[in-house]
């Protein structure tokens, strides 16, 4: 009788130990994997690094992004396929000038027959820069107040071009950020303030077959 | 009854592995640090004049291997770093380190007037990574004022990374467990002493015949010659003549410290101006060798006549950041529109051709510029 007594209550006993001490593990796991969770607007990168490390970066949110638009992200190599970069803004703005960097692999790629939204007018230089892999837009609007663009209202065509793929695989286009020393960045610059406008953007992958 | 026995028996196992696991110390998520590393500079004591460029040096201290390194260094006033001479000023320890992967200069960070962020990565096979007290990289840091202040790595802007023994784990990367500084004292401008002589003729882009408003104009230099610098953060006062419509300025200019002969390259940056760099007689485009072909003297009646007034400093760069692009222009043509004008010999940023007013011509200037410039580039 006593032994059956000793059970009945041994093995609740134990049972709740059990419980407890498995929650106990669980709750050191969670607090040693708490690491800082970075946006990805947040961090930067530094290009070129095997094992990419993250700098936090203090950046403002971005008041305007940039969309890759292509009918069909499956490409046949040797076909033509024509891509733009449109733009959009979350809130008003009179823009003044569009500098305008989409890096892409030439070796992958012909890009020709660079075209620009007419709001715009013709740009101070462009060009589809295969040595350095960039196509290239700088556009200065002249007009004193710049260019108007309404928020969540108004799409910009930034650049149009026609691609042609060369080889197979999988390619990005991207919108370039900078080298480091600030040449090749794509920004977009507010009138009157002369403020660069954060913009989001994010790559255009596709994928050529034969 | 045996079964209750089992039961309970299976219950007391569960029991002891359970305790034995919470005393386990559970490093199981992605992104732990596999091992330390101390990041230091060195010298820790910096001396220098103005104008000179000083050389800094990073090391890590730690018992892994290390293939990559970023870092913030920052600063006061009295230091700067140009960005755009970075494969002169920056560096790495060959010996474990192969690509300087960033060197971005930004303002009014961390409570300092300027840091430069800086990362090296090695390609090197892991046997032959760093370990334990090695050189990363040399920067050199430009003298821009007089007096005392500290240079200062930054420990949360760092990051380091590396091979981990451990084949099967995904942690790659250490902790900064350290980040060191370095203090600095300067004193004026070294310009008194003996040095090479440049001797050289030069021209600012679209720069009007009758403008009034660039006397003051400083033109800054940098000598480069066998992989020896020196900045000069003002040329100093030269005489103009005009010929072709075009200001010619004609200066000669001890480079007091500078003790290089031949070989010679002279970066020049004027005040609205990219910094261009000059290494041949009669330059009439982009110089884009290595090095130079200038050969100087350190005498002023033999150091021959250098002509770079064929290839004009571009202008555009108001705001002096080493590129041309839009925040320059919507500079120019807000005071353009306004017809902004200053008195004679007075600074108007978006004046780029001297004449004490910012009006069309100064933004087709600008233009001009950017065209020249990006299409070097592109």
């Amino acid at each position: 009788m006593q032994k059956s007594t000793v059970i009945k209550i041994a093995i609740p006993v134990v049972a709740a130990l059990v419980i407890i001490e498995s929650v106990v593990v669980l709750n050191n796991l969670t607090a040693k994997t708490k690491v800082p969770v970075q946006s990805p607007e947040e961090v930067e990168v530094a290009s070129g690094a095997k094992n990419p490390v993250v700098t936090p970066k203090v950046t403002e949110a971005p008041q305007a992004d940039m969309v890759f638009e292509v009918q069909n992200k499956s490409m046949k190599q040797g076909q033509g396929y024509p891509v733009s970069l449109n733009m959009t803004t979350r809130k008003n703005y009179q823009i003044d000038s569009f500098d305008v960097y989409v890096k892409y692999d030439p070796t992958a790629f012909e890009v020709s027959n660079l075209t620009f939204d007419p709001k715009l007018g013709k740009p101070t230089f462009s060009k589809v820069s295969s040595n350095t892999g960039l196509l290239v837009a700088n556009i200065y609007l002249s007009s004193p107040k710049g260019l108007a663009v309404n928020a969540n209202q108004d799409v910009l065509k930034l650049m149009g071009f026609t691609v042609t793929p060369k080889k197979t695989g999988v390619f990005n286009f991207e919108v370039n950020t900078g080298n480091g020393r600030g040449e090749s960045a794509t920004m977009m610059v507010e009138n009157g303030t002369a403020k660069v406008i954060p913009f989001s953007s994010n790559p255009l992958e596709v994928n050529v077959s034969k | 009854m045996k079964r209750s026995w089992l039961i309970l028996l299976v219950l007391t196992i569960a029991l002891v592995a359970a305790t034995y696991l919470v005393g386990l110390n559970q490093e199981t998520r992605r992104g732990a640090y596999f091992a330390g590393v101390n990041l230091s500079l060195l010298p820790t004591s910096l001396t220098g004049a103005v104008g000179q460029d000083v050389p800094v040096q990073i090391w890590l201290n730690s018992v892994g291997k290390i293939d990559f390194v970023q870092t913030r260094l920052c600063y006061d006033n009295k230091l700067s770093f140009d960005a755009t001479r970075t494969s002169d000023l920056v560096s790495v320890n060959g010996d474990y380190f192969t690509n300087v992967e960033l060197a971005a200069v930004s303002h009014d960070q961390n409570g300092y007037a300027e840091c430069v962020d800086l990362a090296f990565s090695s390609n090197k096979a892991v046997t032959n990574l760093a370990t334990g007290a090695k050189r990363v990289a040399t920067v050199k840091l430009t003298v821009r004022n007089s007096g005392s202040g500290t240079l200062a790595m930054i420990a949360s802007k760092s990051q380091v990374s590396g091979s981990n023994p451990n084949a099967s784990s995904n942690d790659m990367s250490l902790s900064i467990d350290s980040a060191g500084q370095a203090s600095y004292n300067f004193s004026g401008s070294n310009d008194s002493g003996p040095g090479s002589v440049a001797h050289f003729k030069m021209a600012y882009l679209g720069l009007l015949p009758n403008a009034r408003c660039a006397n003051n104009w400083n033109l800054q230099m940098v000598a480069l010659g066998n992989g020896v610098t020196k900045a000069f953060s003002a040329v100093g006062a030269g005489s103009t003549q005009i010929s072709n419509g075009k200001v010619i300025f004609e200066f000669t200019k001890v480079l007091s410290g500078f003790t290089q002969t031949n070989n010679v390259a002279l970066f020049l940056r004027g005040p609205k101006h990219l910094q261009m760099k000059y290494g041949a007689q009669n330059q009439g485009g982009m110089y884009n060798k290595a090095g130079g072909e200038l050969t100087l003297t350190g005498n002023a009646n033999t150091s021959t006549t250098y002509d770079f007034s064929a290839y004009p400093l571009l202008t555009g760069d108001v705001n002096q950041d080493g590129v041309i692009n839009g925040v320059d222009f919507s500079t120019i043509k807000a005071e353009t529109l306004i017809h902004k004008q200053v008195a004679v010999g007075a600074n108007l940023d978006g004046d780029l051709d001297g004449d004490c007013m910012a009006t069309n011509n100064d933004v087709q200037l600008f233009k001009t510029s950017l065209q020249e410039k990006q299409g070097q580039l592109y």
